[in-house]
């Protein structure tokens, strides 16, 4: 056996117990999930159900909101953390409780915190008080279109943590001799950040951004503990539609409806993996 | 030193879940039909019923198994998981999916449930299900579609009972049932007497029916424009009777027919005519009735043949007359609560529960009832002729109560309480 | 001057991340009658946000661990659930990550895509099918029902890809050289390296694990079989003082992970800068 085939082997082996458990406990039931999405009932209708998802009012509402949700939240929370980690960075020492309490929102449940959010933006809480005594209106946080923005406020408060510690990581792969250079050519420190540092973290953006996807989804849990099943029209994301199309037991339309879901992610990830792709450094 | 006893105490404990997760424990006989409820949430008739049916039932394969669950959201997973992965129980009750949380109607629509009509012609046996014995307009609410879903066991129709001439002080009392207008001038003229009066102990519920009257469940539709805000502003303040005794223009909460007679004989006793008449609606035409007793067979059962014995049984007419209390002798409003109650389906039991309503003795027979008021309520019974579901389905329960609850308590204003049922109802709808 | 500003700064941001969590480990520590209190939303009055409890009572606690067995045994289940599965996924992971991000074999990119993509896949898709799967392999009423998905997730093996990319090629092909095996060069020489993501992969996952809801009410028949974090989801509005304090008993364990290890996590960070 050739070196490069025995190479090879070697690999396969390392790979091969993730490949069975992926197989079984991931590819397989993804694809069921689509060929379900195929059916109604025990017949074959092709791409109906597709079809008529489109033309669903509440799925193009849910959709709409997971839209608008994903794009703020997202890079929001990426410059966010990224500001963070710059600045935790430009402290020469600094004690390491300042970097865990970033950590400790991950850490807490869900459930525990659904009392909090609820005294603080409640229309009698504590940031209706403020915006009261500064004169302006109260503010619904639990029915109008601010709920959107309470939820992303939460979002933005639970993982901001986890994403500095990772920039923080990637900040420091960074080789202090590019740093000097750029300052020897004379450029101040907005450049530095600009033409230096964020092009050299790229492949660490891409992971944040990964992981933002994922938490995005999780960001489910809070929603449906504070507004149940139902919440107003503002906050209605596509994991509410397919949860409640679980338990209409509708399963081709809650399988299409994931499966738009995925490529819409797919989509969003192809374009990033060709972006880092052609900026990447650190191959 | 310390990391190091952390490690082994920690190897030590994967070690214990890696060994327990060998044991997997087996649940329920596999031999059983089987139905799913809450703990603690039957309602008399379904728990009677299959109790009834495994006690008369001598062959232990066909008894009926009832697994119950202890939360809520226990019983919906399981319930969801199952059905749509081929399982599931044998036999679903109505009640068992409003305490699961799930809606029956998008159930129906997805195909979840047996057409019994098949089921009643592959029935090979000597004594075959006839349904023209039984009451044709409630069997014909559980056809959906052309497809039988389900026989009702019994009915509560949804009747008030009141004295003619107190009536027609504030209403024109000719329809055969109340509007929620009517309910409105009422409630205005005994405002204007400030008298101590009370249209009924349950006037607060009325605008639940109300928003609940507006929805059409198996057509998709629903209707929250119009004189809906107008009449929800005024049904909003409603109050019922509260801790407090007052007195109670009209009587509700019929259950069995013994009780009707009660409060006509009641009213009769102080010279006045009794006057049934349906509760408010929106079509005062219609006369309505709640069906009781409802039970779906899953389409992924394999004991379809067994369920029907069970079905027929539930419709025999000595367990009609035993559940509708047909041969009792004397009634006691305190003690006879339990002794008669829904009215059966089965069209020989409801005959004799008609006649021994004129034979039985009230409260060791010191209550008369007129032959007018006899015949009053077997017209009106007659007439019925809209069979629903009880109210508490799931969309009153995730969509309705929170949102009637908040503007009830005054948190929300009538303008956003109609476009939130707008918004939530249509949602729902398209869900 | 520019220090000073910068401090109270740093000390403003820490205090809006940290508030909610002082607060709730606050309200763990108040009498029930004064949560019904502030919990109160129907008078229509401004609530106090007291942070410091009326009466400090251990009330809450005491109820949980010794009133209620139930919490602790679903507090073992919880454990039994999500140590196997967090010691599961770093094995399998490390060794597939490695794999990925060093050796060189057909497909390798392009599998490790299907892996991101199956890293973001939404849960509702893969429970059905999954419930299905299980039921065939008999596995349904099983701790393993959980452990096993879990184990095989991918979000570790993208996880540590990411740390062992940032090993330089160098030493492994010296160790080539050198005559050592793959397996060899993964265990001396990766393996230490990659210390910090190690415990970076053992927090994450074993937070997600201490979180998992919607599978066991799934996958399990059983009640006694249900973890900790059920309870914690199952809001049912009435018993606010137990869920804080159990909020506070279920951070625990995650919190002891992290300072465990939170000084190899921070270590590693700088040591890659030579």
């Amino acid at each position: 056996m050739t070196r490069k085939r025995k190479d090879y082997l070697t690999a396969f082996l390392f790979v091969l117990p993730s490949l069975i458990g992926i197989a079984i406990f991931y590819v397989v039931p993804y694809i069921i999930c689509i060929i379900k999405s195929l059916y109604i009932g025990q017949e074959f209708v092709g791409l109906i159900n597709y079809i008529q998802l489109f033309s669903n009012n509440t799925f193009i509402l849910a959709l709409k909101n997971t839209v608008i949700f994903t794009v703020v939240a997202i890079p929001l929370l990426m410059i966010i953390s990224f500001l963070i980690a710059l600045f935790l960075n430009s402290f020469k020492k600094i004690l390491s409780f300042f970097r865990s309490a970033f950590l400790i929102p991950v850490v807490v449940p869900v459930a525990s915190l659904i009392c909090v959010w609820q005294v603080v933006f409640d229309d009698y809480g504590a940031i209706n008080g403020l915006l009261n005594t500064l004169g302006i209106d109260t503010v619904e946080f639990f029915s109008s279109e601010f709920s959107m923005g309470m939820i992303i406020f939460i979002y933005v408060w639970k993982y901001c943590g986890f994403c500095v510690i990772l920039f923080t990581a990637g900040l420091a792969n960074v080789p202090k001799s590019l740093y000097e250079g750029a300052k020897l050519d004379g450029a101040n420190s907005f450049q530095l950040v600009t033409k230096v540092t964020i092009p050299m973290i790229t492949p660490t953006t891409f992971f944040v951004f990964l992981i933002e996807i994922i938490y995005s989804f999780k960001i489910f849990r809070e929603v449906f503990a504070l507004f149940g099943n139902y919440p107003n029209e503002h906050i209605y994301f596509l994991q509410n539609f397919i949860n409640n199309n679980y338990y209409n037991l509708n399963y081709p339309r809650l399988s299409s409806a994931s499966i738009i879901l995925s490529v819409f992610i797919i989509i969003i990830l192809l374009v990033f993996f060709i972006f880092e792709r052609k900026h990447s450094f650190s191959e | 030193m310390i990391k190091k006893v952390i490690s082994l105490i920690l190897c030590l404990l994967a070690l214990t879940g890696f060994s327990a997760c060998s044991d997997s424990t087996a649940v329920g006989t596999k031999n059983k039909i089987t139905t799913y409820t809450l703990k603690n949430w039957y309602s008399i008739s379904e728990g009677n019923s299959i109790w009834n049916y495994n006690k008369h039932c001598k062959d232990s394969d066909k008894m009926i198994e009832i697994v119950e669950f202890e939360t809520e959201e226990e019983l919906k997973n399981k319930l969801s998981t199952e059905l749509m992965s081929g399982k599931g129980p044998d036999l679903i009750s109505a009640d068992c999916l409003s305490a699961a949380g799930i809606s029956y109607e998008k159930l129906i629509d997805q195909g979840c449930f047996v057409d019994i009509n098949e089921v009643i012609k592959a029935d090979t046996s000597q004594d075959q299900l006839n349904l023209s014995d039984y009451n044709e307009k409630a069997l014909q609410s559980g056809v959906i579609n052309g497809k039988r879903y389900f026989i009702p066991f019994y009915f509560m129709p949804n009747f008030c009972v009141a004295s003619q001439q107190e009536l027609e002080k504030y209403i024109n009392a000719d329809t055969k049932s109340l509007s929620y207008n009517d309910i409105i001038k009422i409630n205005d003229k005994i405002n204007e007497e400030k008298s101590d009066k009370v249209i009924s102990s349950n006037a607060d519920g009325y605008i639940w029916s109300y928003v609940y009257d507006n929805v059409d469940f198996i057509n998709k539709t629903y209707n929250f424009d119009g004189e809906f805000s107008s009449t929800a502003e005024k049904l909003k303040e409603l109050k019922g009777t509260g801790d407090k005794i007052k007195e109670e223009l009209l009587q509700e909460f019929v259950i069995s027919p013994y009780q009707i007679y009660e409060y006509c004989a009641e009213i009769e006793k102080y010279g006045e005519t009794a006057r049934i008449i349906g509760k408010p609606s929106i079509d005062t035409d219609v006369l309505s009735a709640q069906m009781c007793g409802i039970y779906f067979i899953n389409k992924n059962s394999a004991k379809k043949q067994d369920i029907l014995e069970f079905i027929k049984y539930a419709l025999s007419e000595k367990e009609q007359n035993d559940v509708a209390g047909t041969d009792i002798e004397k009634y006691d409003n305190t003690t006879s609560y339990y002794d008669g109650s829904y009215f059966p389906v089965n069209k020989k039991s409801y005959k004799s529960l008609m006649n021994n309503a004129k034979k039985l003795k009230y409260l060791d027979d010191t209550i008369k009832i007129s032959n007018e008021s006899v015949e009053q309520l077997e017209n009106i019974l007659a007439q019925i002729s809209d069979f629903q579901f009880s109210q508490s389905t799931n969309y009153m329960t995730e969509v309705g109560s929170e949102l009637i609850s908040d503007y009830v308590d005054g948190k929300i204003s009538i303008s956003m309480f109609v476009e939130d049922l707008k918004t939530k109802t249509k949602i729902y709808m398209e869900e | 001057m520019k220090k000073i500003i910068k401090c109270i700064f740093l000390l403003l941001v820490t205090a809006i991340f940290l508030f909610p969590v002082v607060y709730m480990i606050a309200c763990s520590f108040m009498s029930s009658s004064q949560i019904s209190k502030m919990l109160d939303f129907a008078n229509g009055e401004y609530k106090d946000l007291n942070m410091i409890p009326e009466m400090f009572t251990l009330e809450q606690f005491y109820q949980v661990l010794f009133r209620r067995p139930e919490y602790l045994l679903k507090f073992w289940n919880s454990v039994i659930i999500t140590l196997p599965t967090v010691i599961g996924q770093v094995v399998v992971s490390s060794f597939a990550a490695f794999a990925f991000a060093k050796l060189k074999f057909p497909f390798r990119d392009k599998l490790f895509f299907i892996y991101i993509v199956l890293l973001i896949l939404p849960l509702q898709v893969t429970l059905v099918p999954n419930y299905i799967i299980l039921d065939n392999m008999n596995l349904l009423n099983n701790f393993l029902a959980i452990i096993l998905p879990g184990t095989f997730s991918t979000f570790g093996i993208c996880l540590l890809r990411q740390s062992i990319k940032y090993i330089p090629d160098s030493s492994i092909e010296a160790a080539r050289i050198d005559g050592a095996s793959y397996f060899r060069i993964f265990t001396r020489i990766i393996i230490p390296q990659i210390k910090g993501g190690l415990i970076t992969l053992t927090l994450l996952c074993f937070i997600d694990n201490w979180n998992v809801v919607e599978q066991p009410l799934i996958y399990f028949e059983e009640n006694s079989m249900y973890p900790l974090s059920i309870t914690m989801a199952d809001i049912s509005n009435s018993d606010y003082g137990i869920i804080f304090a159990c909020g506070v008993m279920f951070m625990i364990p995650a919190l002891v992970i992290y300072f465990y290890g939170h000084k190899d996590i921070n270590l590693s960070i700088y040591d890659i800068e030579k």
